[in-house]
């Protein structure tokens, strides 16, 4: 079923792939540049679940991560990004993120990411 | 055997000193003004080095050494540089290049720079180096350097063929090699010449023990695991490059070099590169810069959003992330391998002239060391709709201690 | 480095590379390329028909953590503005020329990044260093084109001592 989605990425080109990924099958209700608008953004917005980059300018997506997941526990976020390193992927996992996928990935695979960590039904 | 930094260092300066020489025999000899432009030491495969001289339209003279150190040194040069060569030292010559006449000018200029080129490792090594009748040779489609190479005019019988860095029985083009490359210039801008030298493995060691810091020292298998990491990256970073445009790329190239620092802006050209240039941190820190040539920059846009009318913020959007998803490929493997993590800053866009976009990279490194490990690769598609060339540049020191933990335990 | 006349009508050029610099008599180009932060320094006594272009990468010898290498003097000469700029002076007035009439220019020195590990502004301080170089040896600076957050090319004609200064995208500037 059609979730929410806030879109963090500090590439605007990304952010548009995403939203074209996500367009048929959720709702992209919100788009941030950096970990702090996506804090701000996430409680403004309440989406169901969050994408977030990790590297981005200001704020990275770890700590935007442990905030947001700090702030609301219930909250879904999932890792979009270009970085492969186990250590990172450890980074991820303490800091609260629902989920992990590396760049560059396909539309299955983002979608099968979002259903498995909210879950398929409403 | 064990290799280091000093020696490396010594290496270079030999090399680059060796290539002096030579250089200014070829402006006595021809009249022409030469200059070493480039002194590189590299450690790549065999079929690396081999892809270097296939690249360009070369005709060779090989002489091989063996004394106190052994091997093969090319001296190459660009076809028609050589005519015009041959009618410096032999006028007249050119209106028929192939002759004995033309070939033996030629073969002679070897053997002055070439033995050169060799007299100051003899007088470093304090022993004598002899070398062997020079062979003149074409490099074409059908021969490869590794084939002329072993096949070779072994006068001394003793010139050992066929031996790499990596192991006792290495395949003929995957096994490492120790090169020197020299690139020396001259006026005309056009047409280069290169020496190489490719030293046995027990000559590396040789000079290794004269040249060395034992204290320093790494197993040589080190450097080669480590460029064997550069070219898993290299294929990491295709693999993404192919995900995410949609087009077959394979990696062309993929080679570890240690140059004097200054000389690494040499490596690219007064031509505009677009791209970005990230810094990355962790063990090892340093700069990595992934460029395409305007051409290729546009096509690699046009692949990733295919029938869109792009403003061009979107397509720099676009190639930052290229950038992003290729550095990533490239150094995500270096991390896992050295079990720490390597950290990349957000992308800066650059639009400018090839050299100038490296030198402030290396200017902040010439602050702290005097020699470079350069890291390049390059990725193509086969039909050459888009080339992307990866610089990586990390900061010595921080690549020692990675080497360090490479390195297999004492026993 | 030595210069050869050849009976080629076209004048000659002479490259100078990065961390080096050369000295041309009469008609010839002298050219670097690829200037980030680093500065090119022309200067020229158009009297005695020499000119010299310096492509330097660093302010000082000084500035260094890293002691010398018996790398060759020549390969450090070059590297660093205030040992380049005497030894451009020096070849110069081997060949003729006169301190007293000599005229600057300097190009580059630009910051090209901005790096969280590179807040030194290499580029202004190679500028400031060549212009106190110059400064103290009272060689006046009369144009430069430097700064900025792009690369550069140079072509400095050593009859005029004109320099021709190149950006990427075409634009050429002559100061």
């Amino acid at each position: 079923m059609a979730r929410s989605v806030l879109v963090v990425d500090d590439s605007a080109f990304m952010r548009n792939l995403l939203k074209q990924l996500l367009e048929d099958d959720h709702e992209v209700v919100g788009e941030a540049e950096n970990g702090v608008e996506a804090v701000e953004l996430y409680h403004e917005l309440n989406p169901d679940v969050v994408t977030m980059d990790v590297v981005m300018p200001i704020r990275d997506g770890i700590e935007a991560t442990a905030e947001i997941k700090g702030d609301d526990p219930d909250a879904s976020v999932i890792m979009c990004t270009s970085v492969g390193q186990e250590e990172k992927m450890r980074e991820a996992v303490a800091a609260g993120a629902d989920g992990y996928i590396t760049k560059p990935f396909q539309k299955p695979n983002v979608l099968e990411a979002i259903d498995d960590v909210v879950g398929v039904e409403a | 055997m064990n290799l280091d930094v000093e020696s490396l260092r010594t290496f270079s300066s030999l090399a680059h000193s060796g290539a002096e020489e030579a250089a200014d025999s070829l402006s006595t000899l021809t009249g022409f003004d030469s200059r070493v432009a480039v002194t590189k030491v590299e450690m790549s495969t065999r079929s690396d080095v081999e892809q270097e001289f296939c690249e360009r339209d070369l005709v060779s003279v090989h002489i091989g050494f063996s004394g106190a150190i052994n091997g093969r040194t090319v001296l190459a040069f660009d076809r028609d540089r050589a005519v015009s060569l041959v009618d410096s030292l032999v006028p007249g010559a050119s209106d028929n290049p192939e002759s004995e006449l033309a070939t033996s000018g030629l073969k002679e200029l070897g053997n002055i720079m070439l033995g050169g080129f060799i007299d100051g490792w003899a007088d470093f090594l304090g022993e004598a180096i002899d070398i062997t009748t020079p062979t003149y040779v074409e490099l074409d489609a059908d021969r490869s350097l590794v084939d002329v190479i072993d096949a070779g005019d072994d006068a001394t019988g003793e010139v050992p063929s066929g031996e790499g860095l990596g192991g006792d029985t290495p395949e003929a083009g995957a096994s490492h090699v120790l090169a020197f490359q020299n690139h020396l210039e001259t006026v005309d801008e056009e047409a280069g010449f290169y020496i190489y030298m490719l030293p046995t493995r027990e000559s590396v060691g040789r000079i290794v023990d004269a040249a060395g810091d034992a204290d320093d020292a790494l197993p040589v298998e080190t450097f080669t695991t480590f460029s064997q990491m550069i070219t898993e990256g290299a294929g990491q970073a295709s693999e993404d490059l192919t995900a995410m445009t949609g087009i077959d790329t394979d990696v062309d190239v993929s080679r570890l070099s240690f140059v004097p620092i200054e000389g690494v802006p040499m490596q690219l050209t007064d031509e505009t590169r677009r791209g970005v240039v990230l810094e990355f941190t962790g063990t090892p820190s340093g700069y990595i810069a992934i460029l395409f040539d305007p051409g290729s920059a546009e096509s690699v846009a046009d692949a990733l959003m295919p029938g869109m009318d792009a403003d061009p913020a979107m397509r720099k959007s676009a190639i930052q992330e290229i950038g992003n998803i290729v550095t990533s490929g490239f150094l995500d493997g270096w991390a896992d391998s050295l079990e720490t993590t390597i950290d990349i800053s957000p992308p800066t866009y650059v639009d400018d002239i090839g050299s100038a976009i490296v030198d402030p990279l290396v200017a902040e490194l010439a602050q702290t060391q005097e020699y470079a490990f350069l890291i390049d690769s390059a990725i193509a598609t086969p039909d050459e709709t888009f080339t992307c060339d990866i610089y990586a540049l990390p900061d010595e020191q921080e690549l020692r201690t990675a080497f360090e933990r490479l390195a297999p335990e004492p026993s | 480095m030595k210069v050869y006349t050849t009976d080629s009508p076209t004048p000659e050029r002479v490259k100078v590379g990065v961390a080096e610099y050369a000295v041309a008599e009469g008609e010839a180009t002298l050219a670097t390329s690829g200037l980030g932060s680093c500065v090119g320094i022309a200067l020229v006594d158009a009297d005695a028909g020499v000119a010299g272009l310096a492509h330097a990468m660093l302010p000082s010898v000084g500035d260094r953590g890293v002691a010398a290498t018996d790398g060759g003097e020549d390969r450090q000469v070059g590297k660093y503005v205030d040992t380049a700029v005497p030894g451009l002076l020096g070849e110069m007035a081997d060949r003729g020329a006169v301190a007293s009439r000599v005229k600057a220019r300097l190009a580059g020195g630009s910051a090209m990044f901005d790096f969280s590990s590179s807040d030194s502004g290499v580029g202004e301080r190679n500028v400031a260093a060549a212009e106190a170089a110059l400064d103290e040896r009272d060689i006046p600076v009369v144009a430069t084109d430097v700064g900025g957050d792009y690369g550069r090319s140079l072509t400095l004609d050593a009859t005029t001592g004109a320099l021709s200064v190149r950006r990427a995208h075409g634009d050429e500037r002559t100061i």
